[in-house]
């Protein structure tokens, strides 16, 4: 940063320089995010096990069933945040967008809430009424099925709407009516779906098993492709619509791609984790500040490196370890989105004065 | 050099149809044509129908009526990536991305010819710096915009209209947040891009004075939707331009070419002094505190102007008397203390 | 500009408003805090002889915290602590025989005429110790008839003498018909203190001339302790006789198979509870179900914790400490192994799971979800400690039938093993 109007813009030299720390920083919040947990498991141990040695099964287990593909899971998890949320700051030129602000989480939260609730309603849910629960890939699936319809219904409206602050605000009324519905399904709910839904919304990278990570894994991974290959769109976008389309963009596919990526990468991990926030929002200012650019083709990568190291280091202080405790990560999250988020309203950051339109 | 017009519309209807499917008419029947290396500016009261003028005419917005004919293509047929090559636009918001230099910004000018990455190749980079270089922000390359003033931020949005390399500039009241100064450099570079590279301009504006004499031609739409479209001389003698701009008190002056502020009259003067500088301020000062020429009759006020070596003196004689002033100040004093009775 | 420049340049009049709106608010904030109820007042010496006794049979709590009962004669004074320890909330209840005269000297309790003879309760828990008393056809109307287990119950409602006035969920937040209850006219209705004094439906019940009565057997920590609340319970009705000789019974059971379990000659480990997205729920080491596992003779793997509830826990903590523990009991969330599986394939490295000693107490549980574990389940914690110990010591009650308890279900292959 350049707080003295130097300006020198040179985005991609100091990003060849800071890619490989920033490669180098995630390796090793990654490594720290195996090592640290409420077992301990001494830092040689780890060694043996990843050179395939034996130590003891439990702490084996521990390692390859526990502790990878849960980091693996918040590497994802945190870089697809990250990069929705630079997608919505993009594409709404609002610095305080992020990936859920089309209503995405709330469809999803609406499906959750759904599928372990109706057990309880329901009194011909025989077998399932004394359990919250009816499967955990259902409460995956439910979670993608209702951010799916949310997103249908947000592309449907967009079609016959052209401003960008309407499709924003129809977002935003979404989420309300969402938020409206799951707050009838809790007062009809037992105690037990309650709490359950409840634990779902603290948000955790632990629920992932190997089992479902390669499927996340590869949505995801369909997503990052997605907004890599628009980079030079979303540049575009920076000077508005407009201009963007005086240059030759198509809008409309743009505008498309942009919402169905979003909701692609949005919908994924909140199905699988639960609705983290904050990682959308801190991010990409985040991003912006430390390389001091507003172009795309660095931003993308920057924002993936930097949203997969601090979800990482938000896993690690989750965990607490060395003791039993588990905070939600919803809440570490927020102790360090805030903050962002307050420092970008009160300096009015140089990606733009205030909200713009 | 094909005289061709670059851009042509036949019988044009524009307006808008509003959710009821009813229609609103803005202007019809329009024939116009801007040829290469013309630079024409489109004036007009406001909500006159300039903004859905240029949107028809860009192809943004569908015509009701007739055709847009680019490069004698109808507007319709060309892509977006197309289009964009051949025309490109400057619009009166201002742009605010933070963290973007100016060169950054100019090089988003080359969207449509470069990569899926928009990656620059060096031919690419020299147009972007030359384009800078055209409107005179070569040293802006690498400030940021948002440090940027008013001015120096609307030159580098030309420079990024410029890197398209299109054949024709269309420009939405690009001076419209500007101070006098640069009002006019704007002006000027815009000339320079209609003769030196033969490109067609084409912009909005409320500056008339500043249109008048940089126009080749003149498109004016008055509130009604007529369009008058001519070069700024023919129009300005033909009485047109004044009748199409004149509102109450407000009086276009075809000799100087100017709007005039009208003033109540307070009498005659007759002015004797040498085809001077000082000659000609002197009337406009006099003209200003309500006096006319006398033309013939008999003046309430004469006013002589002498020089000696370089400095002037005036000398004003009313109803026998006179009085020395060393500046048209010191006249104007003396001439307001004076009662006069309007004739 | 600052709100407080703002506000400094909004004018007179326009400063005046705004203090009076913040005044208003702050006065109606004090006015929601509840007025410190006065002290309990100082404790009568105990069974002060009376010229009448009335109550032939008196029984006293000796394991249950939660009340307290004194004996006058011609009437009992009851005290029911509350539950999350505010002292403004502690209840008095005078329960002064029909026809008798209300004694002075109680300027906060309220009173009740007994022995009752209808009853409304609001809470699954409350019915056991009624139909255990064999009063059942006292209760006049419940909240969720539809999980009720037991028999008298299930067929007096079947008749229409028991009416549903609630929406029948276990929910607190759910809004009661309190039309309907006032229109069946009972002596007391039976209420659970939620610990938020706004969702409190006595306060409510209270509001609208009804007689609420609390009752807090659910938080106690002990299984006897639990069950000893039928003296409470006994206490409106005069059936203390009853109360003591059914208590009394399951004491000794309960003292016997626990001794028992004692001798037994191995401890094996247990490990409860399950993961949520990777927090691990597990009972406290000083909670009922720890009390339950340690009577029965396990070896609980919460030893050292003191927590009384659930507490959360990593899940790789837990499979570090109890993936060799023999048994898993109390699962939650599955009813069969397939079920568990999908919920997450990790449980299959634990021991308990590849040799199926997996139990939950899930044996009776209605269509409408109500489990009779936390009904008659409440009154019977001879029968649940008679189960676990089947359940770790199969040797030593060779006669006993799994009642509460059932071992998680085999996959279709009938293979526990099979992955």
């Amino acid at each position: 940063m350049n707080p003295d109007g130097d300006g020198r813009g040179n985005g991609l030299k100091r990003f060849a320089f800071a890619l490989p720390l920033m490669s180098g920083i995630l390796a090793a919040a990654f490594i720290l995010d195996l090592m640290l947990g409420s077992v301990n498991i001494p830092p040689d141990a780890i060694l043996t096990i990843v050179a395939g040695g034996q130590v003891k099964v439990t702490w084996m287990n521990i390692f390859w069933y526990w502790r990878l593909p849960k980091a693996i899971t918040a590497v994802f998890a945190g870089g697809a945040l990250a990069l929705s949320g630079l997608l919505m700051q993009t594409f709404f030129r609002n610095p305080l967008a992020d990936p859920y602000i089309l209503g995405i989480s709330s469809g999803a939260s609406l499906g959750v809430a759904f599928v372990m609730m109706s057990a309880g309603i329901c009194g011909a849910g025989a077998l399932f009424a004394s359990v919250g629960l009816i499967g955990d890939m259902s409460i995956s699936a439910a979670a993608i099925f209702g951010a799916f319809a949310i997103l249908l219904l947000i592309l449907l409206i967009s079609s016959k709407i052209q401003s960008n602050i309407t499709i924003l605000i129809l977002g935003i009324m979404v989420s309300y009516i969402s938020g409206a519905l799951v707050t009838i399904l809790l007062q009809f709910t037992d105690e037990t779906s309650m709490h359950t839904y409840a634990l779902w919304t603290f948000g955790s990278f632990s629920g992932v098993t190997w089992a479902h990570l390669p499927i996340m894994a590869v949505l995801l991974v369909v997503g990052f492709v997605l907004t890599f290959c628009m980079v030079k769109s979303l540049n575009a976008l920076l000077l508005g619509e407009q201009y963007a389309e005086s240059m030759g963009m198509n809008y409309h596919r743009i505008r498309f791609a942009i919402i169905v990526t979003t909701a692609l990468m949005a919908g994924v991990v909140t199905a699988f984790c639960g609705p983290i926030g904050f990682l959308g929002i801190a991010v990409p200012h985040f991003c912006r500040a430390c390389f001091v650019t507003a172009d795309h083709r660095i931003l993308v990568p920057g924002c993936i490196l930097v949203g997969a190291i601090i979800a990482l280091v938000t896993d690690i202080i989750s965990n607490v370890p060395g003791t039993d405790i588990v905070l939600p990560v919803n809440a570490i999250t927020a102790l360090f989105g805030a903050p962002v988020v307050i420092w970008v309203i009160v300096r009015g950051t140089r990606f733009g004065r205030g909200v713009t339109t | 050099m094909s005289a061709a017009p670059l851009l042509r519309c036949t019988n044009l209807t524009i307006g808008y149809r509003n959710q009821k499917a009813a229609i609103k008419v803005v202007s019809k029947d329009l024939n116009l044509h801007l040829k290469r290396g013309e630079l024409v500016c489109l004036i007009g009261p406001n909500g006159s129908g300039k903004s859905t003028l240029i949107r028809t005419l860009t192809g943004i917005q569908p015509p009701l009526c007739g055709e847009v004919f680019l490069c004698n293509r109808g507007i319709g047929e060309f892509t977006p990536s197309d289009k964009a090559k051949t025309l490109s636009v400057v619009l009166t918001s201002q742009v605010q991305a933070g963290y973007m230099t100016a060169f950054d910004i100019v090089a988003l000018g080359r969207f449509p010819y470069t990569n899926w990455a928009g990656k620059l190749t060096e031919s690419d980079k020299n147009i972007v710096l030359s384009a800078l270089a055209s409107v005179g922000a070569g040293d802006l390359a690498d400030r940021f915009i948002h440090e940027m003033s008013d001015g120096e931020r609307q030159k580098v949005m030309i420079a990024r209209a410029l890197a398209q390399e299109p054949d024709m500039l269309v420009l939405d009241e690009p001076t419209a947040f500007l101070d006098l100064p640069h009002k006019i450099e704007t002006m000027r570079i815009l000339r320079m891009v209609a003769q030196k590279t033969d490109k067609s301009v084409l912009l909005s504006t409320h500056d008339l004075n500043l249109a008048i004499r940089c126009a080749d031609q003149l498109w004016i739409i008055d509130r009604s939707g007529t369009m008058i479209s001519g070069t700024p001389e023919d129009l300005v003698l033909s009485g047109v331009f004044g009748s199409a701009f004149e509102i109450d008190g407000v009086h276009f002056d075809a000799s100087r070419g100017e709007f005039t502020i009208p003033v109540d009259k307070r009498g005659t003067f007759s002015l004797s002094a040498q085809d001077s500088i000082e000659r000609i301020w002197t009337s406009y000062a006099l003209e200003r505190i309500g006096f006319v020429p006398a033309d013939g009759a008999v003046p309430d006020i004469t006013v002589t102007i002498q020089k000696d070596g370089s400095k002037p003196a005036w000398t004003l004689s009313h109803a026998g008397e006179e009085q020395t002033c060393e500046s048209i100040r010191n006249l104007v004093e003396i001439i307001s203390r004076t009662n006069f009775q309007g004739r | 500009m600052t709100t407080t420049e703002e506000y400094m340049q909004g004018g007179k009049i326009g400063r005046v408003l705004v203090s009076l709106i913040l005044v208003s608010l702050a006065v109606a904030g004090c006015m929601t805090v509840p007025p410190d109820e006065d002290s309990l007042p100082t404790i009568q010496p105990a069974n002060t002889m009376h010229a009448r006794d009335l109550f032939m049979e008196k029984a006293y709590p000796d394991y249950a915290t939660g009340y307290s009962v004194e004996y006058h004669g011609t009437y009992k004074v009851v005290r029911i602590h509350d539950p999350w320890g505010r002292s403004s909330e502690n209840h008095v209840y005078l329960l002064v025989q029909r026809g008798e005269d209300v004694p002075a000297g109680y300027p906060n309790a309220r009173v009740f005429y007994i022995p009752v003879e209808s009853v409304i309760t609001l809470s699954l828990v409350q019915v056991p110790y009624l139909a255990a008393l064999n009063e059942t056809t006292s209760i006049r109307g419940h909240n969720g008839i539809p999980q009720v287990h037991n028999e008298a119950f299930c067929q007096l409602a079947d008749e229409g003498k028991i009416i549903e006035i609630g929406s029948g969920t276990l929910s607190m937040n759910n809004p009661l018909k309190i039309e309907t209850i006032i229109e069946l006219e009972p002596d007391i209705v039976f209420c659970v203190s939620s610990g938020n004094r706004e969702y409190d439906s006595h306060y409510k019940m209270q509001e609208a001339g009804l007689s609420p009565v609390l009752t807090a057997e659910w938080m106690e920590d002990h299984p006897l302790s639990r069950a000893e609340w039928i003296k409470y319970y006994s206490l409106f009705f005069n059936r203390e006789e009853a109360a003591n000789e059914i208590f009394a019974q399951i004491q000794a059971n309960y003292t016997s198979i626990r001794e028992n379990a004692l001798n037994a000659t191995s401890r094996p480990a247990i490990f409860s509870g399950i993961d949520y997205q990777g927090t691990w729920y597990a009972p406290g080491g000083n909670s009922y179900v720890a009390q339950l596992f340690r009577d029965a003779g396990g070896d609980y793997f919460l030893e050292t914790d003191t927590g009384s509830g659930d507490i959360p826990l990593d899940f790789e903590m837990v499979y570090e400490k109890a993936h060799d523990a023999e048994f898993w009991l109390n699962i939650g969330f599955a009813d069969n192994i397939d079920e568990l599986m999908a919920l997450d394939p990790r449980y299959r490295m634990f021991g308990a799971y590849s040799s199926g000693r997996m139990y939950h107490f899930n044996a009776r549980v209605n269509p409408y979800g109500g489990n009779d574990y936390w009904q008659s389940g409440m009154v019977n914690p001879d029968i649940i400690l008679a189960d676990l110990v089947k359940i770790l010591h199969p040797e030593l009650l060779p006669g006993h039938q799994l009642c509460y308890y059932r071992q998680f279900s085999v996959n279709s292959t009938g293979d526990p093993d099979e992955p």
